[in-house]
């Protein structure tokens, strides 16, 4: 088969795959709960739950055998070039139609280009490490009701003891699979519908995957949270949608890229409001400043679930949406799109160097990382944006999975009630060190070896620095992430000295044992990602960010400068591959980390020292100033709400319709009155009619005649 | 004399006429048979349903193979040296209609209403109109018209009255039939009228005639103008007789006495089969003898374009469609008004549909305005709007036989027909619940429904028509639509949040009862969710209607 009709079907199969085991899963979950006990959620027994279990990872499986062969096919359709090649052509075409109304043609569209097709491979390569390592972290799931049922101790209950309750694995595996259909239906779509439509399936599944434990009070605000904050997003997207709508007409993306340049010339500010408002979307399923407040809260789903969902694949929808946009995107919204990604990445960096809550810390870290991507691409480093994207996936997988061995061993998530762990959980400690280096960006710059991240950071910096040399008056986005390089080395050393190093501060962390091989496999697997993700294919110049460049948009093959800003100047490829300013990038980027790991060694003394200093002014900050803005955007809300309710909603508008409804029931009455059964009545008024009608009829001729 | 006639016999109607008239010639056979059966004895026992079930299928059957090559392949024909017309909307209506008959057919027999017994007389009447209705799809001369009409009215009066020994039911069927007939004697006086000044039967003649007769010019002249007085009298008598076929207002008041004495299954009879062939048979009239552009140009050879391009800024007929646009407009806007303000305050189910099916009146009456007033300029367009009255048409046929069948499962279970009976009947007839549901919101047309894509086609139409009348119905109906949210959806409410009566046990009809519900009523999500095959079928039917 040719290329373009292989890939299609490979990447059908793969996104179908979860799809299916969804239906099923759902099926037979909800026909063994209903024999177990009838009412919604009883138990589906241990054994039914883990094959259901192991058909969701079957699944997800397929769909990463059919990624990967997708993937080899590309790579074999498209032979590796320096990079520097016209953008490949991508294959875009539709599977099936769903909706024709007017000129409005949806349908179940693709759009495959080197993007899509890496996309794919790292989050069904990331779901199934997930799906292979939940059977050993959610394994008392399995429990029936009764003695050996689940306890969860931080479920309120009426009478004050702990609440126990069936295990339920099988929802858990049932949710995985629609996240990853939904997820995939993200990456694969070929316009913007599918895209909106899937955005927000991904973010119902989210609700579901956060709200796992919903006895939890924390759990079920916490998903009740995401769901706002990504509404506030999903309303300037939907403006973004009905502006590209009056635009172009269409929301193909090959007919949109086609289209853009000749928008960009005639209606600019049109084409700003499309990138904005596309752009406030992924503000919020990225966790953007404002609206990063959700994915700390996030945490309190299962910690696989943010592994997948909160670090590597989901939140990172909104980078790869930006990616998959970028020609329709002018420049000021690109240098928008920067200055949010350094603000968020210097507010994440800084809020991760102080919590003491392990998920917190790495939630923090997802956000300001997401925030470096979003620069990156910001300042024309669509490339190396996107390659960082990948590589984050699989260091971030890794500390998110090490973590929750960690949790799983210790019991809590308090990095204060730790320390030590690397005497009990030596494989834990190795893999969560390989995820540290790989996020911090450890490497040689002289030599060019490195983890994953090295490349990417490296590949950010260069178009930071490329961006402060062109514009002298916007350095700060130069400055904004080494600050955060120092930060990101700072707090993930912390982290790390205070949950393997020293000596163990609780009972828990004295007497932790190192995971089941469930969990510590799928870690390799994820780990094996984190280091090699940045090198090239031993013997050829294959490698991902050379993969990626290959459909690097057109804008990003050179300089461009903004209609409405024209001070600012976004640098080409050329200019930030430049050998004086990748120097420049390299030595910053691993300066600012050597100084950020010295820091942290010497604040917290070798991991003696669990506070980090103005740690606690900065906690509060966090967690109550933080949440005050929301809770105040709240009080205003509400009371709009309430007035919007009480003296508009129910004064105005329900009198006056009140009294309409009168005027039309007494209309109806009256109507009804006429239909009085008589039929010489009715006779009557069928002469009347036939007159009266005659006459006006009659009438009107009559005028039409005499003019 | 003699041999013309015998050949005419040979060629037009054995030749040419009766293969095309298959259908209905299995439906006179069927009328035949069913009477027959009852004189030998050993016959007597068998249960007519299954010979007008036979009669039925293959009558149908017969149609599918007139449609054989697919309904874009049809040629349209005059039959019985002009009468009738074949062609593809003739085809596709009759399709509607037998397709509606064996679905009758199946539900008197499961509802009881249709029984061993006496069920010689309600097939019989049923196979009657049906055959009216059929000749009504496909007429081609004002004979025929008139004879269609009464043919599927008279068996109807019978029909609503089939039940003995109801008071109400006697007095629907004879206030039906009496307003019929003065009805019918309106509609008589304005097509002899018609035929009296224009000097023809035969329908495209009349159009040419009118075409001829240059409305426009006749006004500057004195002495012509009592033409045009009674040309426009005979314009508005006609209609008159179709809006009391389609209980159109001020001539709807018939219809909720009729549907309200009339057993359930009569109603869906009366509000579905009756509807379309007045629909196709208003269709009819108004693309034959309205002259549109294009025939009349063909009429005349040779002059060409300037002539065409003269022409299509004002036909020769337009006083004459402005006049009917006008007309039918009013009527539309009226009707559907009226229709949902009385619905509002309904407390009897089949008095509650009977308002809806006069609303759908004016809803249906929107699309064919909009089609005359682009018959001026645009052709296609026009049949597009017409092809909107005919996916409208599908569309309804479903959502009431659904809505008047679950009446009457209902009725059989809980002897009820008021809304108040019906609460909490999701609980207790799961089925008959969720089909009359979906025939609610059906009805009141939202997505992904079918009501919802014929509406939207019918809204469509009066868009791509444009011009102040097209605006104001597009306002009434929209209006119209929110209006009709109130007594649609206070059915489903009471059906699945009210809690059920007390004593209600299990109460779900039969399993038959319930297949064919669900029958009924799975096409109205099957063709909400996948409208085009219906959509395409309706432009098939309707190309070319208009030129």
């Amino acid at each position: 088969m040719t290329p373009e009709r292989l890939l299609p079907t490979l990447l059908l199969l793969a996104w179908l795959a979860p799809l299916a085991s969804f239906v099923v899963s759902a099926i037979a979950g909800s026909l063994l709960s209903r024999r177990h006990g009838g009412q919604e959620g009883g138990a589906v027994d241990g054994a039914a739950a883990r094959t259901i279990g192991h058909v969701a990872t079957g699944a997800i499986g397929v769909s990463l055998v059919a990624s990967v062969l997708a993937l080899g096919a590309w790579i074999a359709a498209h032979p590796a070039t320096d990079g520097h090649a016209p953008a490949a052509t991508a294959y875009a075409g539709e599977w099936f139609g769903v909706l024709d109304v007017g000129p409005l043609h949806v349908g179940a569209a693709y759009y495959i280009d080197a993007l899509t097709v890496v996309m794919a491979v790292v989050v069904t390569l990331v779901a199934t490490c997930v799906h292979v390592y939940s059977f050993g972290y959610l394994a008392e799931e399995t429990a029936a009701e009764g003695l050996e049922a689940v306890a969860d101790d931080e479920a309120p209950t009426y009478y004050g003891n702990k609440l126990r309750r069936a295990g339920r694995l099988h929802r858990f595996y049932q949710h995985l699979s629609l996240f990853c259909f939904a997820m995939l239906g993200v990456v694969l779509a070929g316009n913007a519908v599918m895209t909106f439509a899937f955005w927000e399936l991904v973010g119902a599944s989210s609700y579901l995957l956060i709200g796992f434990y919903y006895e939890r009070p924390k759990a079920a605000a916490a998903a009740t949270k995401a769901m706002l904050f990504n509404r506030v997003g999903d309303v300037g997207m939907l403006v973004g949608l009905m502006a590209l709508w009056g635009l172009a007409g269409t929301f193909d993306y090959e007919r949109l890229f086609a289209m853009a340049p000749t928008w960009m010339a005639s209606h600019y500010g049109l084409a700003t409001l499309v990138g904005a408002g596309l752009f406030c979307g992924c503000i919020g399923k990225s966790a953007q400043v404002p609206l990063q407040g959700w994915l700390p809260d996030a945490m309190a789903g299962p910690t696989p679930v943010s592994a997948l969902v909160h670090s590597a694949t989901m939140v990172a929808a909104g980078v790869f949406l930006v990616g998959r946009i970028y020609p329709l995107l002018t420049v000021e919204v690109l240098v928008g799109i920067a200055s949010v990604g350094a603000v968020t990445l210097l507010v994440g960096a800084t809020l991760a160097s102080v919590s003491h809550d392990l998920k917190r810390v790495l939630a923090y870290s997802t956000v300001s990382q997401l925030g470096y991507m979003m620069l990156s691409l910001g300042l024309g480093g669509w490339t190396a944006g996107l390659f960082h994207l990948v590589t984050h996936a699989g260091f971030k997988a890794l500390l998110f999975l090490g973590a929750g061995s960690v949790i799983h061993a210790v019991g809590t998530n308090d990095l204060r009630a730790m320390g030590g762990l690397r005497r009990a959980m030596p494989a834990t400690a190795g893999l969560m060190l390989v995820g540290a280096l790989a996020l911090m960006g450890a490497g040689v710059p002289v030599l060019g070896l490195g983890l994953s991240g090295f490349f990417s950071k490296d590949a950010i910096f260069e178009y930071a620095v490329a961006f402060a040399r062109t514009n002298p008056s916007y350095a700060w986005l130069f400055w904004a992430p080494l600050i955060g390089a120092v930060l990101t080395a700072a707090y993930i050393t912390r982290l790390g000295l205070l949950t393997f190093v020293g000596q163990a501060r609780s009972e828990k962390a004295e007497h932790a044992h190192e995971s089941p091989e469930s969990m510590l496999v799928p870690m390799a697997v994820v780990a094996a990602m984190a280091i090699g993700a940045g090198w090239a294919v031993p013997g050829s110049r294959l490698s991902v960010p050379s993969l990626l460049a290959m459909s690097a948009p057109e804008a990003t093959h050179h300089a461009r400068t903004g209609s409405a800003w024209s001070g600012v100047t976004l640098p080409g490829v050329e200019s930030a591959h430049e050998v004086d300013v990748r120097a420049a990038a390299g030595w910053a980027a691993i300066g600012a980390t050597l100084v950020g790991v010295t820091s942290a060694l010497l604040m917290h003394r070798g991991g003696r020292k669990c506070e980090t200093p103005a740690g606690a002014p900065m906690r509060q900050f966090d967690e109550h100033w933080l949440p005050s803005v929301s809770r105040g955007c709240d009080a205003v809300a509400r009371r709009l709400g309430a007035f919007v309710s009480g003296p508009l909603d129910r004064g105005a508008i329900d009198g006056g319709l009140a009294g309409a409804a009168g005027l039309l029931k007494s209309t109806g009455g009256g109507l009804r009155r006429i239909q009085t059964g008589s039929l010489r009545q009715y006779v009557f008024f069928l002469a009347l009619g036939v007159v009266l009608v005659s006459a006006a009829s009659l009438g009107v001729a009559l005028r039409w005649i005499n003019g | 004399m003699l041999p013309t006639l015998v050949e005419q016999l040979a060629n037009d109607t054995a030749g040419l006429s009766l293969p095309r008239s298959a259908p209905e010639v299995t439906l006179v056979v069927t009328i035949v048979a069913l009477l027959l059966a009852r004189v030998p004895a050993a016959l007597r026992r068998i249960d007519p349903v299954w010979i007008a079930l036979t009669g039925a299928l293959v009558a149908l059957g017969c149609l599918l193979g007139e449609a054989r090559g697919g309904l874009a392949a049809i040629e349209p024909v005059e039959l019985f040296t002009g009468m009738l017309r074949h062609d593809a909307l003739g085809v596709f209506s009759r399709g509607l209609l037998l397709m509606f008959l064996v679905m009758m057919v199946v539900l008197s027999k499961l509802t009881g209403l249709a029984s061993r017994d006496d069920g010689q007389d309600f097939f019989v009447l049923l196979f009657g109109a049906t055959l009216g209705m059929c000749v009504m799809c496909r007429a081609n001369h004002l004979m025929t018209v008139v004879l269609g009409i009464e043919m599927a009215s008279v068996p109807s009066y019978v029909l609503v009255g089939i039940v003995k020994g109801r008071r109400r039911s006697g007095e629907a069927a004879l206030k039906y039939s009496v307003y019929g007939a003065a009805a019918a004697g309106v509609m008589l006086y304005g097509v002899s009228l018609l035929a009296g000044l224009l000097g023809s039967v035969h329908l495209p003649t009349l159009g040419l005639r009118l075409a001829e007769l240059q409305v426009a010019s006749l006004a500057g002249d004195p002495s012509q103008r009592g033409v045009i007085m009674a040309l426009a009298l005979a314009g508005v008598l006609v209609l008159v007789g179709m809006a009391f076929k389609l209980s159109a207002a001020p001539f709807h008041f018939w219809a909720p006495d009729v549907f309200a004495g009339a057993p359930a299954e009569v109603g869906a009879f009366l509000s579905v089969a009756s509807k379309t062939a007045a629909l196709v048979l208003l269709l009819r009239l108004v693309s034959l003898v309205l002259p549109h552009g294009v025939s009349v140009d063909a009429a005349l050879p040779g002059e060409g374009v300037s002539r065409l391009a003269a022409m299509s800024d004002a036909g020769p007929a337009a006083p004459a469609r402005a006049f009917v646009v006008g007309l039918i407009a009013t009527a539309a806007a009226v009707t559907c008004t009226l229709g949902n303000l009385a619905a509002l305050s309904q407390t009897n189910a089949k008095r509650l549909l009977a308002y809806s099916t006069i609303a759908h009146a004016g809803y249906l009456l929107m699309p064919i305005a909009a089609a005359i007033a682009l018959a001026e300029h645009d052709p296609a367009g026009a049949s597009g709007a017409a092809a909107a009255v005919m996916l409208y048409a599908a569309g309804y046929l479903f959502l009431n036989f659904t809505a008047f069948a679950a009446v009457a499962a209902i009725r059989n279970t809980r002897g009820a027909e008021t809304i108040e009976d019906y609460a909490g009947l999701i609980r207790t007839a799961p089925v008959t619940a969720v089909a009359f549901c979906l025939a609610m919101i059906g009805l009141l047309g939202l997505p992904p429904l079918v009501g919802f894509w014929g509406k939207l086609a019918a809204l469509r139409a009066l868009v791509d028509a444009g011009g102040p009348w097209m605006v104001m119905l597009l306002v009434v109906a929209v209006l119209n639509t929110a209006l009709s949210l109130v007594y649609y959806l206070r059915v489903v409410k009471t059906i699945c949040l009210d809690a059920p009566p007390e004593d209600a046990g299990v109460e779900r009809p039969e399993r038959p009862t319930r297949l064919l519900l669900a029958v009924g009523a799975a096409p109205i999500l099957l063709l909400g969710i996948a409208p085009e095959w219906l959509a395409r079928l309706a432009g098939e039917a309707c190309q070319g209607l208009f030129g």
